[in-house]
């Protein structure tokens, strides 16, 4: 899958950036720098993604 | 998709590029280093003065950007800190408020649009779209660089 970063910029100029096709946690170290850039973080919300992508990469353990 | 960041843009010092083509967006021009903002030139109490802004510095800017139907200007003002806030006066016959918006949100929706792409740029990400959506907002997709 292919990997994009969206920015929706919003009619009062706030911005919106998603992360598409990063797996897992990958997305936030991938969009942190250009939402550093841009101004002050406001709000962040993790989807259903982030977390699938987490239980299909379990940590293998052994004894 | 898997977190969405919502951010408040800031204007920075180096950002102003990106707001010189925010104005060219709306059809206006950046003149920088002009230290007067036109407005109607006294305080006519009949709205909140800007926070944080004594009467005595209306009309003070840095900078100003110019649109050709509107003979008020408006004022990109630094703040202590470096940022800047943009100020003008929305008085009808200054011609400003259908260009720029109610609260300048035209203008800053194209300096979003524009510090976002240029941004992006400088961290290798390259612009595959730009889209005006049916709710107003403006999205951008950029092939990720990771």
């Amino acid at each position: 899958m292919a990997k994009i970063i969206e920015v929706e910029v919003d009619t009062d100029g706030s911005v919106q950036v998603k992360a598409v096709g990063y797996p897992g946690s990958s997305c936030k170290a991938a969009t942190r720098p250009l939402e550093s850039a841009l101004g002050i973080v406001q709000d962040v919300t993790l989807t259903s993604e982030y977390y699938q992508t987490a239980v299909l990469n379990p940590v293998k353990r052994t004894q | 998709m898997s977190h969405i960041t919502k951010i408040k843009t800031v204007i920075h010092e180096d950002d102003l590029d990106a707001m010189a083509q925010g104005a060219v967006r709306l059809g206006g021009q950046l003149v920088r280093d002009v230290d007067r903002y036109k407005w109607y030139g006294r305080w006519m109490r009949d709205s909140p003065l800007p926070e944080g802004v004594p009467e005595e510095d209306l009309g003070k800017c840095a900078h100003v950007i110019r649109f050709p139907r509107a003979s008020y200007e408006v004022g990109l003002v630094r703040q202590a800190d470096g940022t800047y806030t943009v100020q003008y006066d929305d008085w009808r016959q200054g011609g400003l408020a259908p260009i720029v918006g109610e609260g300048a949100a035209k203008l800053l929706q194209a300096f979003g649009v524009e510090t976002s792409i240029a941004h992006a740029h400088k961290l290798g990400h390259r612009l595959l779209k730009e889209e005006k959506l049916p709710n107003g907002r403006i999205k951008l997709q950029f092939a990720g660089r990771f």
